[in-house]
């Protein structure tokens, strides 16, 4: 699909113009981290009144942004949880660890691939 | 060739997220985008479509794609709006078979999560230098 446009139609996009849209990128990870522990909240809030459904909806927004925002780990820890959620019968234990484990991500600011500390996160969800 | 900085094309995001809304904005505004709408739901777009043509479609796949691909069917048999349209749609899946859905649909590019500043900042340039192309830049200029 990406081959649709032709090349000579190319935007001229000027350095002044990415360095702005970098820029606000910039500003708004400053945001997003407000914006995810809210998330994480409600999704705990989720589990803890069982409301599945809704969790699955918030915890795949997260996933969707994270590494976006430079938290790569929050986004593979997610797409677990997604896929335990489309389990038949997901085992709430098994929720709550991936869960928490997205928001140990996030309270130690473990972005990129988190160093050692997230090595050891992912190592521990094996 | 289209300057993003000069641009007075309209572009409508759709997306349940409002993070992910306010994103795409941002970027959209950074470059110079001066008119941007957003949409919670297919529904509420295809409203806002009837009121304002927009020049480019930005839609997220990733939430209830059957909805979300079935508003650029109905939108490219002219259902509503400017079938012409350009589309960009995000999506966290690479899926060979979300592609070809979406192609089939009508979504003209896509953009697969985690979303970089630059890849929305280039697709949808090029998406609105062939819309500009097509007369939309002058449609919003007489406007």
């Amino acid at each position: 699909m990406t081959d649709s446009v032709d090349k000579d139609d190319s935007v001229d996009l000027s350095p002044d113009a990415l360095a702005r849209a970098e820029a606000a990128l910039a500003r708004l990870s400053d945001d997003y981290l407000r914006w995810v522990e809210a998330d994480l909240a409600a999704a705990q809030a989720c589990l803890d009144s069982g409301d599945l459904s809704r969790l699955y909806t918030i915890v795949h927004d997260i996933k969707g942004q994270a590494a976006t925002f430079g938290y790569p780990l929050v986004t593979a820890i997610g797409t677990r949880l997604c896929q335990m959620l489309h389990a038949p019968s997901p085992p709430q234990s098994g929720i709550f660890r991936l869960l928490h484990s997205m928001q140990t991500v996030i309270s130690h600011r473990l972005t990129d691939d988190g160093g050692a500390q997230g090595r050891e996160l992912l190592k521990r969800l094996d | 060739m289209l300057r993003l900085d000069d641009t007075k094309a309209r572009v409508l995001v759709i997306d349940a997220s409002a993070h992910m809304r306010r994103l795409v904005i941002t970027l959209m505004t950074a470059v110079g985008v001066r008119f941007c709408e957003e949409a919670r739901t297919t529904i509420q777009a295809a409203t806002m479509i009837l009121k304002n043509l927009p020049d480019l479609i930005v839609i997220d796949l990733s939430g209830d794609a059957t909805e979300a691909l079935l508003f650029v069917h109905r939108l490219r048999r002219g259902e509503f709006g400017d079938r012409h349209t350009p589309v960009l749609g995000i999506s966290s899946s690479g899926h060979h078979a979300m592609l070809e859905l979406a192609w089939e649909s009508g979504v003209d590019e896509m953009i697969g999560k985690p979303i970089s500043a630059i890849e929305v900042i280039q697709r949808a340039g090029a998406l609105l230098a062939e819309s500009a192309r097509r007369g939309g830049a002058a449609r919003s200029a007489a406007e």
